[in-house]
């Protein structure tokens, strides 16, 4: 089955040597690569820790019509070279005037929102990511850390980046308590539905 | 409970006798000077973000600090640091104050490599966190309440191109509602994971358009004065 379909795998594990070795990560990066190759997609791929060209990946998202990225959560966010990487290649985005016009508003100032000035419309990005962090501990306004939270809204801190060019950002994907009682295999097995479901 | 009772009473013996140690070395009149940590995480972009708003919003909280008799420790992020000094900086701070741009939505990347290298390290000597909360005995503790800095209080005072009016507005497609202080929770949320209570940010907003940046930087020793209730 060919399709001309397109999808962008991010991996951005960051190894800690004998702590992190980053098995987990690319366990669920290759779940989601063998399933866009089962449905003919082509896929483009970045593994971060092994560097990346800027400009390059300005063009790899452009291609994309899906783009997955898959982190462990270190500190309530993707390690830094994330951030390194959405700094250098949403800059070079927007320098190029590529991925936005501008932040939406007009000189005007009010008949549009601010937010609004992507160009990626029709895109879609999902973040699969591990955490140590119990599935209890969210959506649930009596635990004292997340106070009520969901996964998204901690994971805003990247999403927002996409949806601020226009991306439609789909539910995110959680394997959670990954160092304790986790249900690791269980959860990696069901990451096909959850792509199926979202994004075909 | 009993063992309970004593456990509690064991560690406080502990860090009651930690701080007797720990106060050996200050001078007497200084034992009730406190300390705040001032960190600046901007990055320099030549041309586009040379950090000059960022160092103005940092230079009114140190005269501030100071003015208030408060003994201040600075970090410079892009000037390069040492992770193990940063934690010692933490644990002698009464306040941590950040100062960052928001650059796509959140710290410039030097902040948040600068969180994996300093609470990494704080995470494996211990001395920021026991753990994560979650004790053996299941539903004795949370998650996230594996933390030993209670009493310290942690701010972000943030620059950001959005304007105020993008916040708290269900109608803004972006942000649908949330807060300028739930864009920039994952920040918050290490220093509650570690004990802090982190107080309401401080946010000078619409950067490249304000009109308001002389009034923020004024009223900002005010907004101190009160979200840490100091005399």
């Amino acid at each position: 089955m060919k399709s001309n379909k397109k999808v962008l795998l991010i991996n951005t594990h960051l190894n800690y040597p004998n702590w992190s070795e980053g098995l987990l990560n690319d366990a669920f990066h290759q779940k989601a690569k063998e399933f866009f190759l089962s449905k003919g997609f082509e896929v483009l791929e970045t593994k971060v820790e092994d560097g990346y060209n800027a400009d390059e990946e300005v063009e790899k998202h452009l291609q994309a019509d899906f783009i997955i990225l898959q982190t462990p959560i270190n500190w309530f966010g993707a390690p830094w070279i994330y951030k390194k990487y959405v700094d250098e290649v949403f800059n070079s985005g927007l320098q190029s005037a590529k991925f936005l016009s501008g932040d939406g508003r007009t000189r005007e100032g009010v008949t549009k929102q601010y937010g609004t000035g992507g160009k990626m419309q029709g895109k879609k990005f999902m973040v699969s990511s591990t955490w140590n962090a119990p599935k209890a501990s969210f959506d649930d306004p009596n635990q004292v850390l997340f106070e009520g939270r969901s996964t998204a809204d901690v994971l805003i801190q990247i999403t927002s980046n996409y949806r601020f060019c226009g991306v439609d950002i789909v539910p995110d994907y959680n394997c959670f308590d990954i160092f304790k009682d986790g249900d690791i295999v269980g959860t990696l097995e069901n990451y096909p539905k959850h792509l199926e479901k979202n994004l075909i | 409970m009993k063992a309970k009772i004593t456990l509690i009473a064991v560690l406080m013996l502990l860090s009651f006798g930690s701080s007797l140690f720990g106060q050996t070395k200050s001078p007497k009149e200084n034992s009730k000077q406190k300390t705040v940590l001032l960190i600046n995480t901007h990055l320099t972009y030549p041309g586009w973000s040379e950090g000059k708003l960022n160092a103005s919003f940092y230079n009114v909280a140190k005269e501030f600090f100071i003015s208030k008799n408060y003994k201040v420790l600075e970090t410079k992020v892009e000037d390069g640091y040492n992770t193990d000094d940063e934690v010692e900086k933490h644990l002698k701070a009464d306040i941590v104050i950040l100062q960052t741009p928001v650059n796509w939505e959140n710290a410039p990347w030097i902040y948040k490599k600068y969180v994996d290298e300093v609470f990494n390290s704080a995470l494996k000597s211990k001395k920021f966190l026991s753990g994560d909360g979650r004790s053996e005995a299941k539903g004795f503790k949370q998650y996230g309440m594996g933390g030993k800095m209670q009493g310290k209080k942690f701010m972000i005072s943030a620059t950001w191109n959005a304007p105020k009016e993008s916040f708290n507005n269900p109608e803004n497609p972006l942000w649908k509602g949330k807060s300028a202080d739930d864009a920039l929770f994952n920040i918050a949320a290490n220093y509650l994971f570690t004990g802090f209570e982190v107080v309401p940010g401080h946010y000078c907003y619409d950067v490249y358009h304000n009109k308001h940046i002389k009034e923020d930087l004024e009223n900002y020793p005010a907004y101190l004065q009160k979200v840490f209730n100091i005399k």
